[in-house]
């Protein structure tokens, strides 16, 4: 029964999803206003040259110098006090929306109907909370109160609370449950079961978890001065508007000095956690460094005039949202979708260019400096990398997907190259010893699996940089942000109302698409 | 002749693996090569192989010194060995007809495999090897949706399409259960004769080697202790190669690094 041409049944599937990707790839080149022709011109290149030239030298005049040193612990102090603020919001509605601790769970009791509700009412404030990203919160903080670092402790604060309320409750469920359900059978209440019962084991997670978000929120923290909130982005701001290119690069390697910085402190603090006693200490020097931060801002809160009186009245204007908005609603929706989709694919082609070198595939010394360039591209956050391409490409959309791009290729190619650097070499050393090449050996052999686990990766990230696309616009890179800025700028609270509503949709509606698609995957 | 070793010494990372190695291997001999683990079973067919580069001595494989070769002339000869290994070298999420196409990379351009690898040819003789392994079924299967002993003979039907003129088997049927073992073994040398190829074959059992090939080659300690039709391989010689053998130590595997958290904030 040996079927003289056997055909592979697997070809019209693959040739569907693939034309189906391009086909819904394609409407985003003109949606987004990004031409690949620039790229291949010669001439843009040369405009680009002549851009990245005036970056050097950078600036090193001492009174620029101590504003640096200046906002730069400004910046660090907006990010500890903010998660400080984070974790009093956040710990508390863990406690009383985790289904670990409750009487359902730990016995076979029946639950209040009032008690539920409550519970729905407070995760759907987390929802809120953690919807809304963290500039919008402090562009709305500044807008409504003032300038300087507050809002930027606000805003991290609020935004993170609910990201830490949501992340705290799945750890404490997620811990082994016997131990709480005993207590619970002998009579012990919701607060003796969870300190007796699940804190101890859980501890070390809830603590690692917090020490990551501290180190997000010093990046989100150094670009809150875009929207007047203080920090090494407020001098960024400034230097990027007076078109100082010297200052901006300084401001750069300060950036990129501070992102390894809090990376080697959470990798040391993680390390600290294994030892014995090593939450302890980490919980003492998190203390000390919370009222270090206070005391540092607490003067520019005084002096700056921020006015709690205001937000009231702020909050009334934005009643009721703008209902007549919609078809403006669906084009700053489906620009920000395709700025995210065409971003995603570009980093992704450069990302898998980059990492074969920075997997050490091509010798020590590309390996080196394919390493450098990927810290590069990460470290500098997207919204800056926005506000440089809005300089280098113009406002609009095309610099948001330049700058998702460049920031996407730096996350995804350190993630290829370890998927690279972690494949199983038998395979391939089985075929270069059948007489193969290197690039056959290579296709023939970790390919497949390391190509599914990238498109995984991508994946994952294109559901964060969907997100972050919705805020890009508020430097000037297209968008729901950009419609966002262009409200607030004009007291048009209503409208901004109503694209808060859509960005908090779209960041719900993202969540849960990737929560029902990885539990199908799984 | 198929494979010569002259004097042929192996050393890696400062301590000697094979001694003075002295072997001959006429075209289409089949032998058994039997000994205590550790004692350089594996390595002599790596060295074969041409993965190792010998320490002192000389190696001709099929005809040809492969370390006197330039890189494409290399390259050409590995095409002419194929390697059957303990566990199949196969990435999981490939598909069998890849595995098995696998097998002619020396023999094809890059672009030529790239191109198969999206839209595959020759279908009909991948399918014929796998027909004389019976897994004729499985051409568009998933490798990490096979069995151990279909992955096995996966590996086998590689080697058939290869069409190698030395065949080595580091092990093969180590991995399988007994029935199925003597059917692996029977399998490999009936295909060796078929196509006039020579076969050196790495085994743990002493008894499948004497029922099965006529030559059987006994290493201990990285030298060979006899070299010997089977009619004179009589027990005590056999208990003399295995005396006060040590227990395999295990190897521990390196732990997966956990994924890291960059991916999101």
């Amino acid at each position: 029964m040996l079927s003289p041409h056997p055909r592979d049944p697997a070809r019209w599937p693959r040739l569907f999803t693939l034309l189906l990707g391009l086909l819904l790839l394609a409407p985003s080149f003109p949606l987004t206003q990004f031409n690949p022709a620039t790229l291949a011109n010669p001439d843009s290149w040369h405009t680009m040259a002549g851009f990245v030239a005036g970056f050097f030298p950078p600036s090193l005049q001492s009174s620029f110098l101590h504003d640096v040193a200046r906002e730069t612990i400004t910046t660090l102090a907006s990010a500890t006090a903010g998660i400080a603020l984070a974790i009093l919001l956040g710990a508390p509605l863990a406690f009383a929306t985790t289904r670990a601790l409750e009487r359902q769970a730990l016995a076979a009791e029946r639950a209040s109907a009032s008690m539920e509700g409550v519970k729905s009412l407070l995760r759907g404030l987390m929802v809120i909370l953690r919807g809304i990203p963290e500039i919008v919160w402090a562009l709305l903080f500044v807008r409504a109160a003032g300038l300087g670092s507050l809002p930027a402790v606000l805003a991290i604060g609020l935004a993170y609370g609910g990201m830490l309320g949501k992340v705290y409750a799945e750890i404490l469920e997620s811990q082994p449950r016997e131990l709480a359900a005993a207590l619970h059978l002998q009579g012990a209440s919701r607060w003796q079961c969870l300190l007796y019962g699940l804190w101890p084991q859980a501890l070390p997670e809830l603590l690692s978890y917090s020490v990551y978000r501290w180190e997000c929120a010093i990046r989100a923290s150094a670009v809150m001065g875009f929207v007047g909130a203080g920090g090494v982005g407020q001098l960024l701001d400034t230097s990027l508007k007076m078109l100082n290119g010297g200052e901006v690069s300084t401001l750069l390697l300060v950036f990129l000095l501070l992102v390894n910085l809090t990376e080697g402190l959470s990798l040391l603090s993680r390390h600290a956690l294994e030892r014995p006693r090593g939450g302890v200490y980490l919980l003492g020097s998190g203390i000390v460094a919370v009222v270090a931060s206070v005391q540092w801002l607490l003067p520019g809160w005084r002096d700056s005039g921020f006015d709690l009186s205001a937000i009231p009245r702020f909050i009334h204007d934005f009643f009721l949202p703008d209902g007549s908005m919609l078809a403006e609603l669906a084009h700053g929706t489906l620009e920000t979708l395709a700025m995210s989709a065409l971003g995603t694919v570009l980093a992704f082609v450069a990302a898998a260019m980059l990492a074969m070198p920075a997997a050490g595939r091509f010798g020590s010394l590309l390996k080196l400096a394919s390493r450098l360039l990927l810290n590069l591209l990460r470290g500098v956050p997207d919204l800056l990398w926005a506000s440089i391409a809005v300089l280098a490409v113009g406002l609009g959309p095309a610099a948001g997907v330049l700058a998702l791009a460049l920031h996407t290729a730096g996350v995804l190619g350190r993630l290829f190259a370890e998927t690279l650097e972690n494949a199983d070499p038998a395979a391939e050393q089985a075929l270069r010893l059948a007489g193969a090449g290197r690039v056959q050996a290579f296709s023939y052999g970790p390919l497949p699996a390391i190509f599914s686990q990238w498109v995984a990766y991508t994946l994952y990230r294109w559901e964060n940089n969907i997100r972050i696309a919705t805020v890009l616009g508020i430097v000037g890179a297209g968008g729901l942000g950009q419609q966002l800025y262009l409200a607030l700028s004009l007291f048009q609270q209503h409208k901004a109302a109503s694209l808060i509503i859509a960005m908090l949709l779209l960041s719900w509606l993202v969540e849960q698409l990737s929560r029902a698609w990885r539990q199908h995957m799984a | 002749m198929s494979l010569l070793f002259d004097n042929t010494s192996l050393e890696l990372g400062g301590n000697t693996i094979l001694r003075d190695i002295r072997l001959e291997l006429a075209s289409g001999e089949q032998a058994a090569l039997i000994g205590p683990s550790g004692a350089g079973k594996t390595s002599l067919l790596l060295l074969a192989a041409t993965r190792y580069r010998p320490s002192s001595g000389s190696l001709s494989v099929l005809g040809d010194n492969p370390w006197h070769l330039s890189a494409r002339w290399l390259r050409r000869l590995r095409s002419r060995i194929g390697m059957v290994y303990q566990s199949p070298p196969l990435p999981a999420r490939q598909r069998v007809i890849h595995a098995v196409a696998a097998g002619r990379l020396g023999q094809s351009g890059t672009l030529a495999a790239l191109r198969r690898l999206l839209w595959p040819d020759d279908g009909a003789a991948i399918q014929d090897c796998l027909q004389r392994v019976d897994l004729a079924d499985k051409l568009w299967q998933r490798c990490d949706q096979l069995s151990g002993g279909q992955r096995q003979r996966v590996g086998i039907a590689r080697v058939l399409y290869q069409q190698a003129q030395l065949l080595l088997a580091d092990e093969p049927v180590s991995a399988l259960d007994p029935r199925l073992a003597e059917d692996t073994i029977r399998l490999l040398l009936a295909e060796a004769s078929a196509s006039e190829a020579s076969l050196l074959v790495s085994l743990h059992s002493v008894e499948l080697a004497l029922a099965y090939f006529p030559r059987i080659i006994g290493v201990r300690d990285g030298q060979i202790m006899f070299d010997l039709p089977r009619e004179q391989v009589h027990p005590g010689v056999v208990s003399a190669l295995y005396a006060d053998e040590r227990l395999a130590e295990s190897v521990a595997q390196p732990a997966h690094a956990a994924i890291s958290q960059g991916l999101r904030c």
